[in-house]
């Protein structure tokens, strides 16, 4: 009995990888703002990859320059979409697209960058709207 | 702060970065957490409601504690441990933390609101147990526990909402 339950427990933990370590409700969800800029920080680690952008003046957007926090998925989410420990590193040049904080501050929720060779790199399956949405 | 420069110490050693980098450890020791979460101060609850008649009347409250620490002692355990290895994997983010700084302090509070009923009112429980009515300090007790308790899980769970 024990055994099964323990079991049980088991297949439960792993069974959920795809978890959310929180919910997007902080984010503003419907807007998609362009920050480009160079790489401080890149830190490939859980519960959340985080990208921190310098964005310097003279970008299109005004509004985007300063220092932002841009946070992606766990790492397993973000594996599966092609995203490594690798994949940036401190000085490299990034356009992130991604949804900035409601309550002003300076961070954002990952929606996918864009390569220098055009290729996007998606945060997790969402796509934008008219896109689909794929699991590559 | 040389706290908080142990912590960043304490978040930059390869076994910390380890669990934090590490797909399947993170998530694994987070959930573990939670499971555990639930065998211990599940039980816990049901106890409290117990001591205030809401579950379990017919009952006696030695038994259900009989039966129940055997059970949420381990669970404890777990999500002791579980919970100190998910502070490891990230002291410095989360000891800034306003909620988990909060959850710590009712988490004493739950400690002392425990350690106040052995105290008080263990000792004695054949006898109040014996004549089916809970002294009005252990069912108070019961309540605060219910209380912080619930506390501390929505603390624990907000936490991850400061970046």
């Amino acid at each position: 009995m024990n055994i099964k339950i323990f079991g049980l427990s088991c297949l439960l933990v792993i069974g959920i990888p795809a978890y959310a370590h929180h919910s997007f409700a902080m984010f503003e969800l419907t807007k998609d703002v362009t920050y480009e800029g160079t790489v401080q920080e890149y830190r490939w680690e859980n519960p959340h990859t985080h990208i921190i952008v310098k964005v310097d003046p003279g970008v299109a957007d005004s509004s985007t320059v300063g220092t932002w926090d841009i946070e992606g998925g766990a790492t397993n989410i973000m594996g599966r979409q092609g995203w490594n420990r690798a994949t940036f590193k401190a000085g490299d040049h990034v356009k992130v697209v991604a949804h900035p904080m409601k309550d002003g501050t300076k961070g954002a929720s990952l929606f996918y960058v864009i390569l220098p060779d055009g290729k996007r790199l998606y945060h997790d399956i969402a796509r934008p709207k008219g896109e689909g949405s794929s699991n590559p | 702060m040389p706290f908080l420069s142990w912590c960043h110490w304490l978040q930059n050693t390869p076994f910390a970065a380890g669990i934090r980098q590490s797909d399947l450890l993170f998530p694994l020791i987070e959930g573990s957490h939670i499971i555990s979460l639930s065998l211990s101060v599940g039980l816990i609850l049901l106890f409290d409601l117990r001591l205030l008649r809401l579950a379990f009347a017919a009952e006696p409250v030695s038994r259900i504690m009989e039966q129940f620490v055997p059970l949420s002692l381990p669970g404890f355990a777990a999500m002791f441990a579980t919970g100190l290895l998910l502070f490891i994997a990230q002291a410095e983010k989360v000891y800034q933390n306003s909620f988990f700084r909060f959850k710590l302090a009712l988490l004493v509070l739950a400690g002392l609101n425990a350690l106040l009923y052995q105290v008080k009112f263990y000792p004695k429980m054949a006898e109040w147990d014996k004549s089916g009515v809970v002294p009005w300090g252990a069912r108070l007790s019961g309540a605060l526990s219910l209380v912080i308790w619930a506390c501390v899980i929505a603390l624990g769970r907000t936490m991850a909402y400061e970046l």
